[in-house]
């Protein structure tokens, strides 16, 4: 990839990492780094993706960007618990994930940041950027069947949440 | 007829755009009976539109123009400063091979370095010295009385009168 199909890729794709950092990590200042860190490590990798395989290479990076600093606020014990809890079933969000929806805005933003990592990571990348279910099980790295089971879980506990919050088709 | 549970794992199939015509079809008869899973499909309906709509989160200007900044700009600095550096180093190795050659020139063709002239030496580079200094005098004697002779003979007089410091020469 040469200097200016990066410039290129980078710029059609910034806001969609963003958003996906924004939205594994609910918090501004870290979303924006992790995004700049993946873009800038696509520029180093540059000689290695193809300009084509560009957005699943970045949203695999922002995932596993945003894996390690779940992992670092796990281990100071700030807000999430290990990501490997998206493989858990919690019906209840815990104070701390309710006062964080809270701040999330509309109903389906709410019940989002009510979903683990993971689950909220395959959620994303299925509906809003359309990836196959084979490719987001490689950018998560995880089994095709784990995923299929991962996002029916998501969906329904989102469906039960906009029911419950008297958000009705 | 399939059962609520198999609906269930349908509607995602559905969702994902992953179903066959035939279960497609065998889905839509179980919906049209079953009001439960018509609820839930509506719901799933829901989220999925909800998931699209959710509002966009732009990377702020700044934070892409350190990203170009770091990477592409950073690349072009340095490919600057080679290009530059590429300029600037025949001219370099051209005056460092001059200055080698003339340097290797002076030791092959200059004269040996003695550590002390002898006296015989000194005694002939003395008669030398003077020999040279006598030459030079005399050129100095003889150019002194050819001025002269010209001078008293009117040959410079007349034009060192339209001089100005020589206007009142009593030349």
């Amino acid at each position: 990839m040469t200097s200016g199909e990066f410039e290129r890729v980078a710029r059609e794709h910034k806001d969609r990492v963003h958003g996906h950092a924004a939205w594994l990590l609910r918090d501004r200042e870290e979303a924006r780094d992790v995004a700049q860190e993946a873009l800038v490590r696509l520029w180093q990798h540059r000689s290695d993706v193809d300009e084509g395989a560009s957005r699943g290479w970045l949203l695999r990076t922002v995932h596993n960007l945003c894996l390690d600093r779940h992992r670092r606020r796990a281990v100071r014990g700030i807000v999430d618990r290990d990501p490997e809890e998206a493989h858990v079933e919690d019906p209840d969000p815990g104070p701390e994930r309710r006062a964080l929806a809270a701040v999330m805005g509309g109903a389906i933003e709410q019940a989002l940041a009510c979903l683990g990592a993971r689950d909220r990571a395959a959620v994303l990348l299925r509906e809003v950027e359309g990836f196959s279910y084979d490719e987001i099980a490689e950018i998560l790295g995880i089994p095709l069947g784990t995923l299929k089971a991962s996002l029916h879980r998501s969906r329904e506990r989102l469906r039960a949440s906009l029911e419950k919050a008297g958000v009705r088709p | 007829v399939i059962r609520c549970e198999d609906a269930r794992r349908l509607l995602d199939s559905r969702l994902d755009g992953e179903i066959g015509p035939v279960e497609d079809h065998e889905l839509a008869r179980h919906l049209d009976g079953c009001p439960s899973c018509r609820d839930v499909a509506a719901g799933l309906d829901l989220v999925s539109a909800e998931l699209r709509n959710l509002a966009p989160a732009p990377l702020p200007d700044d934070a892409f123009l350190e990203v170009i900044e770091r990477t592409v700009g950073s690349a072009r600095r340095g490919e600057a400063e080679r290009s530059a550096f590429r300029r600037v180093v025949p001219w370099v190795g051209l005056a460092a091979a001059a200055g080698l050659a003339a340097f290797g020139l002076l030791r092959v063709a200059g004269p040996p370095p003695s550590p002390e002239p002898s006296p015989l030496e000194v005694a002939r580079a003395r008669q030398e010295a003077r020999a040279v200094l006598s030459l030079a005098s005399g050129a100095v004697r003889t150019a002194e009385s050819t001025a002269r002779s010209r001078v008293l003979a009117g040959a410079v007089a007349p034009a060192l009168r339209h001089l100005p410091f020589h206007r009142k020469s009593p030349l």
